[in-house]
């Protein structure tokens, strides 16, 4: 009798697809959710395994930056997204709806050895633009200001272009992949400057944060903010709804107050 | 030795064959104990699902009691297969094997005893009443370009006046709606302006 090996294979390989699809068919449902880098590192891990813990819905983050995190939504492959940046009327007519959680400072965050802890708004705009490329040139060392910017997706980029650089445009040194990132950068590289949001810079102590015209991240009337938006698709589902009323309940308030940001709704 | 006694030999041979491994071993191991899932019931009420659409004078909140899950749980106990190798590896030699496995199938399936063991919280929520208006709830509507809160309390019909959601802050074109709750706000839906009309 001949006896060839390929009819066995298949059933093999058969038998290994039926198990494993009975396998998957067990699995329970994760909620897929795409989360900027600066959201991510803003409320932490551990918000999320409290979240899971307290709600008993098994969420997965995808950390991107916000313009991925919306195309990622958009295009079926998370369910949720986590985004510093508003929707475009494009993004809105697609079906997709933000919900504002809270505001951030945004902090312009310097190597710990530099000795300019306080900029003008014309200052900043120098540096991040390269008309200024020496610290003395601000009264501070003569060493060479190193700029780190994270990259043009992220939300990070795009707000502080908005809101602080007015008409220049960049001229950085070093592009961080994400926003998170360029803390590590101007953490290990002496003579750089970098932007991030409040809450992560605070996490870091061995960065330094400046002052801009006089008032520092958290003082009322820093006029550079943030906003951090959940991002859903359409009608959410009640594990959507959820996690969006976790986002705003008094406890994830307390750990936005605790980590420097502001609840909009109060 | 008669032809009766003779058959009746082959007959106890072949009951005696037949009550192989696979039986025997299937009587004696204890019979194994698991849970399944039976009915599923509305337990205590957890809360309320809203719901917000728009009429001709305004809009309207309405409200349908949830309840957690209940889900009720049965003890099995049932005897498991056993000596299934011995019992394949009988068939070639006495041709019987087959018979002892199908006996000792029949004892795993006349041995199911099950038993109510009372309901216990399930993972999801179910609505366990009907829709009625929601009356005097405090709404959040909130504007998600220029961060501007209000607040409103529906009527005694569950209603808003049109006017409290007409009057949009320049540059905005949605609102999100919440629902401020004893545990905090708890979102409905979103809605958002109609475009203006094209002549």
């Amino acid at each position: 009798m001949k006896f060839t090996i390929k009819p066995i294979a298949v059933m093999l390989f058969a038998a290994v697809a039926c198990l494993w699809s009975v396998q998957s068919a067990r699995a329970e449902f994760v909620l897929n959710a795409s989360c900027s880098s600066q959201i991510t590192e803003a409320f932490g891990r551990e918000a999320l395994e409290a979240f899971m813990k307290d709600s008993g819905v098994n969420v997965k983050v995808h950390v991107f930056s916000s313009e991925t995190c919306i195309d990622r939504l958009k295009n079926g492959f998370s369910n949720l997204a986590g985004s510093t940046v508003p929707l475009s009327r494009a993004d809105k007519n697609a079906g997709l709806v933000e919900i504002p959680m809270c505001k951030d400072p945004m902090s312009i965050i310097i190597h710990p050895s530099s000795k300019v802890k306080h900029l003008t708004l014309k200052q900043v705009r120098e540096i991040f633009s390269g008309h200024v490329r020496n610290w003395k040139d601000l009264g501070g060392e003569d060493l060479p200001i190193v700029v780190v910017t994270p990259s043009k997706s992220t939300g990070a980029n795009q707000n502080f272009k908005s809101m602080v650089m007015g008409p220049f445009e960049f001229k950085d040194d070093l592009t961080a992949n994400a926003a998170f990132t360029a803390v590590v950068g101007v953490k290990h590289i002496p003579g750089s400057v970098s932007f991030i949001a409040n809450s992560i810079a605070i996490q870091h102590k061995d960065v330094a944060v400046a002052s801009v015209d006089g008032r520092s991240p958290g003082d009322s009337g820093y006029p550079y903010h943030q906003v951090f938006y959940l991002v859903i698709k359409g009608e959410p589902d009640p594990m959507m709804k959820q996690v969006i009323n976790y986002m705003i309940s008094d406890k994830a308030k307390q750990r936005m107050i605790q980590r420097g940001m502001t609840p909009v709704i109060e | 030795m008669t032809l009766k006694n003779i058959l009746m030999t082959i007959v106890a041979a072949c009951c005696l064959w037949t009550s192989g491994c696979a039986t025997v071993l299937t009587v004696a191991y204890p019979p194994v104990e698991e849970t399944r899932k039976g009915d599923v019931r509305p337990g205590a009420q957890i809360g309320h699902h809203y719901v917000i659409s728009e009429e001709k004078d305004g809009l309207l909140l309405q409200k349908e009691p949830l309840c957690a899950q209940e889900v009720q749980v049965i003890n099995v106990k049932r005897k498991q297969l056993h000596g299934v190798i011995p019992a394949v590896i009988e068939i070639p030699f006495f041709g019987l094997g087959i018979a002892d496995l199908v006996i000792a199938g029949t004892y795993t399936r006349a041995t199911i005893e099950e038993t109510d063991g009372g309901y216990v919280k399930g993972n999801q929520v179910l609505a366990c009443g009907d829709l009625a208006f929601a009356p005097n709830e405090e709404l959040i509507l909130q504007f998600p370009v220029s961060l501007e809160v209000r607040r409103v309390t529906t009527d005694e019909r569950g209603m808003i006046p049109m006017n409290v959601v007409q009057s949009f802050p320049g540059g905005e074109s949605r609102f999100n709606v919440f629902v401020k709750l004893k545990e905090g706000p708890t979102f409905v839906r979103t809605f958002e302006k109609a475009p203006p009309r094209q002549w």
